[in-house]
């Protein structure tokens, strides 16, 4: 059941620059996870994706969401009650 | 007090608040819209927990919350929160 979302997983984890895939659900259970994404910030990037979409909830697509540190970005989006965190490298 | 947030460009609208959340400045679309600085409140504490849960040293750069025409782009500096709402550069 899980290996669809397994390959998917596979795929963005072989995009240059991507260090880590989180997905959760809309209560923040972690449903995958790999490379530096941390298994425990599942549900604050379920919040986050939430906190967002609240903003303009009347928009027909839910935002990106773009976490940016001095070494790394986090991009987070929610799509089908699954909310998708990347871990990205500054390139 | 406004680091120039209301000189910019392609801005249709900006917030500064306090680390309380309370509103030191606010123009354009977003002008006086408290319950918009409450949420994008909210939003920045919640990233900045992701920071602190994940233990690195990495700084607080930048967050964007990104539509198909319009953004918003949050930074925290001298314990103040700037919002500035922005148009994407036109696509040629």
């Amino acid at each position: 059941m899980e290996k669809p979302l397994d390959r998917h997983l596979e795929e963005l984890m072989s995009t240059p620059g991507v260090t880590g895939v989180v997905c959760a659900d809309t209560k923040g259970l972690c449903l995958a996870a790999k490379g530096v994404g941390e298994r425990a910030s599942s549900g604050l990037f379920s919040s986050i994706a939430q906190q967002a979409a609240q903003l303009h909830p009347d928009s027909k697509t839910s935002p990106v969401v773009c976490l940016e540190t001095d070494q790394s970005m986090i991009l987070l989006k929610n799509h089908n009650s699954v909310t998708t965190a990347i871990h990205k490298t500054l390139s | 007090m406004m680091q120039g947030i209301d000189r910019i460009p392609d801005s249709a609208g900006h917030i500064v608040m306090k680390e309380d959340g309370a509103v030191v400045a606010s123009g354009g679309d977003l002008e006086n819209d408290e319950v918009m600085a409450d949420q994008l409140m909210r939003l920045t504490r919640l990233s900045l927990k992701v920071l602190q849960s994940s233990n690195s040293s990495a700084n607080f750069r930048r967050l964007s919350v990104i539509w198909d025409d319009f953004q918003y782009v949050i930074t925290v500096s001298n314990h103040r929160v700037f919002v500035c709402k922005r148009r994407p550069d036109p696509v040629v």
